[in-house]
């Protein structure tokens, strides 16, 4: 059967053909990529701030200073990786602070009373995905405002976690489970192992799984997504799940790197890896980001948070320039949303 | 003229639809035919979306019978009714702007190996065969759909519908809504042609004139209830539209 429609069905646009032409808007959509500006952002980032002093990159000893930045950057990204899914999904999470710590005292006490450490991980785990899983089934299935769903759930993790810490926070951990952050297998710190496992699936996932395509979708144009089938409150809530479930782990493993879970281990982490993710071209309306994107923005807020303190910045300007580069990255992103619009 | 030959293909029995306190759709009965083209018109608020999105599994009726060939069906969702050949074209076409052509013809059914892997390279493939069988010019299957003009983003639609396979329903909700006179004509030619080929089309349109010039039957509702049922060949324009407004009125 021929379903001919001839070529009326076709654009204004005049077909682009020679490839002169294609090729120019190749490198000018490379160029327009967020990843690639950041890549170079960073680079020169790094050739200029290591000129003006040895202490970023290489003194006192080699490297000390970006292996430090690096381990605290690895523990982020546990957390920035199924933050991305989560975003480029269209959706919003605040509660990462309080499940990281809520994750971190639980697991804590049950190990210090003595329970076996696979049951004190387990239940971490159980605990964590139960707060994702509250957020995910509000916001799809009881249509609440993820904003304050999220908000609500964090006050109610991070008040557990105090809670349950009962002034004393749980220290002095078995070997065993001390090990799961502080070992160095084939000489690479537990946290970069994190990092080097789960960046890579969560890049996988989200580009070549059709899980992957169906977030983008679900991102991109919910009710879409939804009329051609798309299991979209499922993509939400697993989306959800998965964030939790990383902020447990990054609890457990700050417990464990530290031997003691303070309720208040993180503070401030959740935003930070937003604000990196954003920075990274996740746009909050869903459907557009990547995980390498995500990962090179929260890289250049951290290197801009570091270098301020190797070059002597007060706290005070530090938290205002990271201030000033989020204002940029939102106002890039809406400027380019109106050039598209208008144009 | 081929129509109404044998058994519907699909059939609705005392469909019934609410959302709250809107009672969208009250027990609309259909038959649609291959080989046919059914017409449904009505107001703005009819309930011929609502109507569409049952046939199609999107909604499930909160009363009332789906047949498929003679045979009772439940379409607990949208695969179900792709499976017993039902495709549509929604409305405002259900586009994903931020994605591109191929990621659209196939959204939903994308290619895939070992059954989570998308098969992309296969999917552009077929996203060049789709898109080359329709003669439509898209430059890239890799372009944004929100870079398309309304020509293109329409034809990406329809052809996700008619590249199914397996197809032998088509529904079409108001396919030349956004388009003008000469893409519209491409459009009904496009519905002429696939009722030739022995497909049963349902088609959402306000225009009469595309009505009549498409049509075998013409099914009017009003506000979710079905006013009745019009061989073209027996009716005319007029006594649709009072059909469509309500005699009481005139
Ligand atoms: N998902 C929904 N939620 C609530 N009300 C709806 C929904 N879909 C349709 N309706 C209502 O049902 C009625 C019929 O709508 P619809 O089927 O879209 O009409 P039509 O397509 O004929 O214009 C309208 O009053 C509409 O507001
Ligand atoms: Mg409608």
């Amino acid at each position: 059967m021929t379903t001919d429609m001839n070529s009326v069905l076709q654009g204004a646009r005049p077909p682009s053909s020679t490839s002169r032409l294609s090729r120019r808007s190749w490198l000018r959509r490379m160029l327009g990529r967020r990843e690639v500006i950041l890549l170079i952002l960073n680079i020169a980032f790094i050739v200029v701030v290591s000129q003006l002093t040895p202490y970023f990159l290489y003194a006192p000893n080699g490297f000390a200073n970006f292996r430090v930045m690096f381990v605290g950057m690895a523990m982020e990204t546990i957390v920035l990786a199924p933050m991305v899914l989560l975003l480029v999904g269209g959706m919003f999470d605040l509660s990462v602070d309080g499940v990281v710590n809520m994750t971190g005292v639980l697991t804590g006490v049950l190990l210090v009373q003595g329970v076996p450490i696979p049951i004190a991980i387990v239940s971490g785990f159980l605990a964590a995905s139960a707060v994702g899983f509250v957020n995910g089934f509000a916001v799809t299935k009881l249509k609440m405002n993820p904003l304050m769903t999220t908000l609500g759930t964090w006050w109610i993790a991070q008040g557990i976690a105090l809670g349950a810490a009962q002034g004393i926070p749980p220290h002095t951990f078995p070997q065993a489970f001390k090990s799961l952050g502080q070992g160095d297998p084939f000489g690479i710190t537990m946290p970069i192992w994190y990092a080097i496992l789960l960046l890579p699936l969560a890049i996988w996932v989200l580009a070549r799984t059709r899980f992957g395509y169906h977030i983008y979708a679900t991102g991109g144009n919910r009710e879409a997504a939804r009329l051609h089938g798309v299991k979209v409150d499922r993509v939400t809530i697993v989306s959800f799940v998965l964030v939790a479930l990383a902020a447990g782990l990054a609890g457990m493993v700050y417990a464990a790197r530290l031997n003691s879970a303070g309720p208040q281990t993180v503070n401030g982490l959740n935003l930070r890896v937003i604000a990196g993710a954003v920075i990274g071209g996740c746009s909050l309306g869903g459907g557009e980001g990547t995980i390498w994107g995500g990962l090179l923005g929260l890289l250049f807020m951290t290197m801009l948070t570091n270098a301020s303190i190797v070059l002597g910045v007060s706290p005070y300007w530090q938290i205002c320039i990271l201030g000033i580069v989020l204002l940029l990255a939102v106002g890039a992103d809406a400027l380019a949303k109106r050039r598209v619009a208008s144009g | 003229m081929a129509t109404e030959i044998g058994v519907p293909y699909l059939q609705g029995r005392g469909l019934s639809k609410s959302f709250g306190h809107v009672r969208a759709l009250q027990a609309v009965d259909l038959d649609i035919y291959q080989h046919e083209i059914l017409a449904i018109v009505g107001d703005n608020g009819a309930g011929k979306s609502t109507l569409t999105k049952i046939l199609s599994g999107v909604h499930q009726p909160d009363e009332g019978e789906l047949h498929v060939q003679g045979q009772p069906v439940r379409f607990s969702d949208s695969h179900k009714a792709r499976e017993a050949g039902i495709a549509t074209v929604f409305q405002n076409l259900a586009l994903v702007d931020v994605r591109d052509v191929a990621q659209n013809l196939f959204l939903g059914r994308e290619p895939t190996r070992m059954r989570f892997f998308v098969d992309r390279r296969k999917m552009l493939e077929d996203a060049r065969k789709v898109i080359g069988d329709l003669r439509v010019n898209i430059p890239s299957m890799t372009v944004e759909v929100g870079q398309l003009s309304g020509g293109q983003r329409q034809s990406i639609a329809i052809g996700r519908a008619t590249s199914q396979e397996n197809r032998s329903i088509i529904i079409m909700d108001e396919p030349t809504a956004a388009l003008g006179v000469k893409e519209s004509r491409k459009v009904l030619d496009l519905i002429l042609r696939l009722k030739e080929s022995g497909i049963g089309i349902v088609v959402i349109s306000h225009n009469m004139r595309h009505v009549f010039s498409v049509a075998d039957r013409i099914l009017v509702l009003r506000r979710g209830k079905l006013v009745g049922v019009r061989r073209k060949t027996e009716t005319t324009p007029d006594e649709i539209v009072k059909m469509i407004v309500g005699a009481e009125i005139l």
